[in-house]
């Protein structure tokens, strides 16, 4: 079925011996869904529901091919054969939804460490990487030999699995990308030099590939268009590489990308904070060399923007993997013209990226169900045998989201916000330079709400006399947080303010100096770090933390925050507890001197600090009603993810 | 006073010494529950005469996540898990008890995805989340989920449990004015606060029955003088906590949300730094026993420091994980062979997002039990050349001569150690020397020469006729491609820990690494009156030291020894007088750092092959590499391979 809106996006494509119905790509990507370092039942459901969403093609994440490749725990272990089974189990049920299913075979090469391996680390040169640390041995030929049986293995276990094909990673984290890197390999022998010997790696492996499963079975390779090393590959040289693949002619198709995992993490997958398709220039660039097909990727989130970028031939497969991580059935709205019903992504990094960070499984801020389809995917959400009359008090992204699913589930919703307009501390969010898309989370909710029986009271400031009124069988309470002054001396002068005072407007017009007080550790501080000085203010952030922002490693906001930052001629001060503030001068001791410090004078201080927990509806409510229940911020103010996922849950429960 | 070997009679139970392993993490969990590999880790421990053994702590409720593989003592699953673990250790003698306990807010919601407890709402300084005030229910389902995994460790024959009031507890959480702001009876007055943990205790002794152990470990020193427990306080809690007589010991340990690294403290801080404290408190709390924390005494002092104190006993973890065999090495009166904990947190400490294995730098048997087995002897012992007596050739040594092997050990410096006891040179990290001087002393016994001064030349290969040879020959420093690095002034960590450090003025210590080679050049540089800067394109000083739980007492240290620590800088050019820096995120703001006559250059060294490559090429020899000579990494990996390849042979 051709959608007449997305003539492109939705036309079939050919890729080897095999035809994807439509050009939507769920990428590579790190899931930790792993179990015993073997792909799970769970890993199957997250890739099935893109499948039943319609997207065309899955790419799964690595499968490694060598017991020296141990880069993170939950790394899948490809080279050992009790994997065929789960895989196919999983290629079963992607190609049930008639999408196409290839699997990426890697060895993490030299971007690993040894604590989980207990052996050396391989690399091509013995250079330690930026994450890792670790200096790895130089790989010796017998041990070259080794890796490129690996690959002809684990490829062999694909075919057996049941997998399309495969393909190749020489990109964000891969031994054949250190292969091809001028950075990474300093070799002298046949496997260094010129880029041709540097190839030679990657020819071998595609040699031994073919001759393990013959011609037919799909394989492809991602490249990286440029390594954002000093000394690194660029696109020059990726070019190159790829023609030199091209004319050896075993390959069928290629996917780019740019940046490292270990070295230029945020770079790979980009915030909000990057613009939207900032990657393509790699796939624009190779489809004028060859006529294989090639991935594009980079912030692409919805279906205009792609169809947009298939129309203009700078790539045949778009590769959206954030978009379906948030939004599994992004491909059937799209095909189906319901634009406005597609959630779509923030990239705001936090459970996708920042989950991964951590060692867990794979999250969405918006998506609850990711990472747990088998349990909160399509097809769980049965309707409720007893409908409820439920009051929701609180229109965030908590009593939004459990206002949707009771609904679905068949209750009388009735959501009570005390504001004009729903939204919670989103709108305030929104109002910082560069995060407006933080907003979609409301509008993607909004809107979801809006198809559905659920009546929202906005200006309506509900206490227990109006929530009873309603007669309800259970209550939510989505009351959120309160600012609070911070609980430091001085803090009631009127030129010291909270984050959300500052975003709500009673700043005062012209600020000269300003400092800003972290006590949190994430956005709040940055944020109004970034609101002050792009508006010429000369800024001082002090934080108690070892840098500010310490939680922005993790969204990968830091490093553009920094650059950001630093350019507007801001201070930081990290290390250092204020204790009050005399006056206009912030008095802080010195975490590890033990010193008194004195900051300023300030024109106005702006504290990040922790709301309290608006909580009183609900204890009012307690033992007069039949159900009451809290979700996020109510509960403990933390974070969006938070708020989501309680109400969502808490939907499920009524 | 008792022998540290006496039995300890704990109600209807005794144990057969009074070396007790404490709960700590392993990450060895899986489905959250104890398995064969704790089976076989605390077994071990028992085989080797430690009396007491309190298991990984186990949570109670499920509000409480703290850790990815933490253990789920409120899953009735866990009774066969228990029994399994308990019929392990039982046969060896020791009492084996469950650790049990809830992290409150020091939990994280990451994990469980569920928001986390806590008596206030004052988030966790580590994470900043934010932890749920505790309702009344959830007060009633926390005692109820204590009395629930009690009653599953007594069910599975365990002898008791260890109700956990120190690091990471949500019940010292309450009993502490630093994380309890309640207004009702369950905070504000000692009394109040002491409410939860007295209703625990009650719960936990009420759920085992008369007979089994009920222990608790108390933080006895939050080192936050401004709300938090202080030494006076914990006087008052501890004898207000054993007044009822149900509790049957106490372990006296310090540390709290701002002192993560005063409870398992690295080798900065002094040996036995709570046991004044704990002498206090067993003076208080009359007939309870009370046993020191782990704070690295020595198996050969810990009768001592019994007998000073006034103590019943000592927690002797991380000695344990280091040597197993610790109290039976004492009782054959072999104190000196007990392999010794030097404390560098480096395996042992292992509580972070990672789940890293708990094991040990130079044990690496620790929690890989079953990958090594006894070592039995060779029925043909070779003739096995090492080369290189830092601590990847002295284990390979010592393994191949305790197997029966006729093993030489040639080392071409005038002194054994390597890279290890050059680092035990700097002011604060003499324990370092641990490592090498134990395995010397080894060696001695097993009768295998050092030989001193003595490269290997093809002469020494042609006269000594080995039939295997082990290259252990380290690592050599990496050429910088800083512009500059090859001027006179610009040295290596060796060069300072020898004493060859060029000038008096500015040292500028340019750190690649992030971890302890720059600290011990600073520390020196600094102790010798020089005026020192660490510059570092990281984020923060030393990024390595946060896992070892140094990062802090580090800071304090430089700060105190006027140490300047300059992060996100990068060097752009060292000059003969001067050094040309620039923050790392605005290329525009480079600029001199004058007066600099001495530039320390810490970088990962490249491996030392060449020796290696040379015997390869020769017919009829087995040669192995191991260590720093297959690639420079650290004491961990160096002792493993020499391990594995002294079993090899």
């Amino acid at each position: 079925m051709y959608s007449s809106q997305f003539k492109y996006l939705f036309s079939p494509l050919k890729i080897g011996s095999m035809t994807v119905p439509n050009r939507v790509l769920f990428s590579a990507h790190l899931t930790n869904l792993a179990e015993n370092n073997l792909p799970s039942d769970r890993l199957t459901a997250y890739y099935a529901e893109r499948a039943r969403g319609g997207c065309g093609l899955i790419i799964t994440e690595e499968q490694s091919v060598h017991p020296t490749d141990h880069a993170y725990e939950k790394l899948i272990h490809a080279f050992d054969e009790r994997v065929i089974p789960y895989y196919r189990k999983m290629t079963g049920a992607v190609h049930g939804y008639g999408s196409k299913i290839l699997a990426q075979i890697n060895h993490n090469g030299g971007q690993a460490s040894s604590v989980y391996s207990r052996l050396p680390v391989w690399a091509p040169s013995p250079i330690p990487d930026p994450m890792f640390r670790e200096v790895p041995k130089e790989i010796e030929l017998s041990e070259i030999r080794e890796v490129i049986e690996g690959y002809a293995r684990v490829a062999r276990y694909l075919k057996e699995g049941g997998f399309d094909g495969a393909e190749l990673q020489a990109s964000h984290s891969s031994i054949l990308r250190q292969f091809l890197s001028p950075h990474a390999n300093r070799r002298s022998d046949a496997y260094g030099g010129s880029v041709e010997k540097r190839l030679r790696l990657v020819i071998e492996i595609i040699e031994a590939i073919r001759a393990e499963v013959g011609r037919d079975f799909v394989m492809g390779i991602r490249l990286c268009g440029d390594e954002l090393i000093d000394g690194g590959v660029t696109i020059r040289e990726t070019i190159q590489t790829a023609r030199l693949l091209d004319q050896h002619g075993m390959l069928d198709y290629f996917n780019t990308s740019i940046g490292t995992a270990t070295h230029t993490l945020f770079m790979v997958e980009g915030s909000m904070h990057i613009p939207p398709g900032y990657q393509l220039f790699v796939a624009s660039a190779l489809r004028q060399i060859t006529e294989l097909p090639v991935f594009g990727v980079g912030r692409i989130k919805d279906p205009l923007q792609a169809e947009q970028i298939l129309a203009d031939g700078h790539a045949d497969m778009i590769g959206m993997v954030r978009e379906q991580i948030a939004e599994p059935f992004f491909a059937e709205k799209a095909r189906a013209g319901r634009v406005e019903n597609i959630r779509l992504c923030i990239s705001c990094n936090q459970e996708c990226i920042g989950r991964a960070g951590l060692n867990l499984e794979i999250g969405c801020i918006e998506n609850p169900a990711t990472g747990h389809e088998l349990e909160l995917g399509r097809g769980t959400l049965p309707l409720t045998r007893r409908a409820r009359k439920v009051v929701i008090v609180g229109a965030g992204p908590a009593g939004l989201e459990c206002a949707k699913v009771a609904a679905q589930r068949g209750h009388q919703v009735v959501v009570l916000e005390k504001e004009a307009e729903p939204g919670g501390q989103v709108r305030l969010a929104v109002r910082v330079p560069n995060r407006a898309e933080y907003g979609d989370i409301i509008r993607n909710l909004l809107h979801e709400v809006s198809q559905l029986p659920i009546e929202i009271r906005t200006g309506c400031k509900a206490d227990a006399a109006t929530v009873l009124a309603e007669k309800p069988d259970a209550v939510v309470i989505c009351t959120g947080m309160a600012p609070q002054r911070p609980a430091l001396s001085g803090a009631d002068q009127s030129h010291v303010l909270t984050v959300w005072d500052l975003l709500e407007g009673r700043g005062p017009e012209k600020v000269e100096r300003a400092a800003v007080i972290d006590q949190v550790g994430f956005h709040q501080a940055t944020s109004a770090v970034e609101w002050l000085a792009s508006r010429g203010a000369k800024v001082d952030v002090l934080t108690p933390a070892l840098y500010a922002g310490q939680d922005l490693g993790l969204t990968l906001d830091l490093e553009n925050w920094y650059r950001r930052a630093l350019a507007l001629g801001v201070t930081v001060i990290p290390n250092v507890s204020p204790l009050g503030f005399k006056g206009h001068q912030v008095e802080a001791i010195g975490n590890y001197s033990g010193q008194m410090l004195n900051f300023g004078p300030y024109d106005l201080i702006v504290v990040a600090n922790h709301g309290r927990a608006c909580d009183e509806l609900y204890f009012e409510l307690l033992d007069k009603v039949p159900a009451v229940y809290r979700a996020g911020d109510a509960l403990a103010p933390r974070r969006a993810s938070h708020a989501i996922n309680e109400g969502h849950l808490i939907g499920r429960e009524l | 006073m008792p022998s540290i070997l006496e039995p300890l009679k704990l109600r209807a139970k005794t144990a057969p010494g009074r070396v007790l392993f404490g709960p700590h993490c392993t990450n060895f969990a899986t489905d959250n529950l104890p398995n064969e590999r704790h089976a076989d880790y605390y077994a071990r421990r028992a085989r080797g005469g430690a009396g007491l053994i309190v298991m990984e702590e186990a949570s109670v409720h499920l509000s409480d996540w703290p850790y990815e593989k933490a253990l789920k003592g409120y899953d009735e699953r866990i009774v066969p898990r228990y029994r399994q673990v308990a019929e392990a250790v039982q046969a060896q003698g020791a009492l084996l008890l469950a650790g049990l306990g809830h992290n409150g807010m020091q939990a994280s919601g990451h994990v469980s995805k569920h928001v986390t407890w806590a008596a206030s709402a004052i988030p966790n300084p580590a994470t900043m989340e934010m932890p749920k005030v505790m309702e009344r229910r959830d007060l009633e389902a926390l005692l109820e989920g204590f009395r629930r995994a009690a009653s599953f460790a007594a069910q599975a024959g365990l002898d008791g449990v260890e109700l956990n009031a120190g690091q990471y507890s949500l019940l010292r959480q309450f009993l502490s004015g630093l994380t309890n702001l309640r207004q009702d009876e369950y905070g504000g007055s000692l009394e109040n606060r002491l409410r939860l943990t007295r209703q625990v205790i009650s719960a936990v002794r009420e759920a085992v029955g008369p007979e089994r152990v009920v222990g608790l470990r108390l933080s006895c020193d939050e080192y936050a003088p401004w709300a938090g427990i202080q030494p006076a306080d914990s006087l008052e809690i501890a004898q207000a906590l054993t007044a009822s007589g149900e509790v049957d010991y106490l372990v006296v340990t310090t540390g709290s949300i701002y002192s993560i690294h005063a409870t398992s403290p690295a080798m900065h801080t002094p040996v036995g730094h709570a046991d004044e404290l704990a002498a206090q408190i067993q003076a208080v709390v009359g007939a309870v026993p009370v046993l020191g924390s782990d704070n690295g005494v020595l198996a050969r002092d810990a009768d001592a420091v019994l007998a000073q104190y006034n103590l019943a006993g000592l927690d002797m973890t991380r000695a344990l994980i280091a040597d197993p065999d610790l109290a039976l090495k004492l009782r054959e009166g072999q104190a000196d062979r007990v392999r010794p904990c030097i404390r560098c947190n480096q395996d042992c400490v292992v509580r972070s997002p990672f789940n890293q294995l708990v094991s040990c730098i130079h044990n690496p048997e620790a929690g890989h039990e079953s990958e090594f087995p006894a070592l039995e002897k060779v029925a043909r012992p070779r003739r096995v050349l090492v080369v290189g007596a830092g601590p990847a050739g002295l284990e390979a040594a010592r393994v191949a001569a305790l197997r029966g092997h006729q093993v030489v050990v040639y080392e071409r410096e005038s002194v054994a150690g390597g890279a290890a006891r050059l680092a035990s040179l700097a002011p604060t990290r003499t324990e370092m020397s641990g490592v090498i001087d134990w395995r010397l002393a080894e060696l001695a016994r097993l009768g295998v020469p050092i030989e001193l001064n003595s490269p290997v030349t093809p002469e020494v290969i042609e006269r000594l006729e080995p039939e295997v040879v082990l290259v252990a020959t380290g690592g050599k420093p990496r050429p910088s491609p800083i512009l500059g690095a090859d001027l006179p002034h610009v040295i290596g960590t060796r060069q300072v820990l020898d004493g060859a450090t060029p000038g008096t003025g500015r040292v500028l210590v340019i750190d690649s690494e992030g971890y302890q080679a720059a600290i011990n050049a600073a520390e020196y540089l600094a102790a010798r009156g020089r005026s020192v800067e660490i510059v570092t394109e990281d984020n923060f000083v030393s990024m390595g030291l946060g896992a070892l739980q140094e990062l802090g007492p580090w800071f304090s240290r430089a700060a105190t020894a006027g140490i300047t620590l300059s992060p996100m800088t990068v060097v752009t050019a060292i000059e003969p007088d001067a050094v040309r820096v620039r923050s790392r995120f605005a290329p525009d703001t480079e600029h001199r750092l004058e007066g600099v006559d001495a530039v320390v250059m810490v970088n990962y060294d490249l491996p030392e092959e060449t020796f290696y490559q040379e015997l390869k090429a020769r017919p009829g020899l087995t040669v192995y590499r191991l260590g720093d000579a297959v690639a420079p990494r650290r004491i961990t990996q160096a002792i493993l391979e020499g391990q594995r390849v002294g079993r090899s042979l």
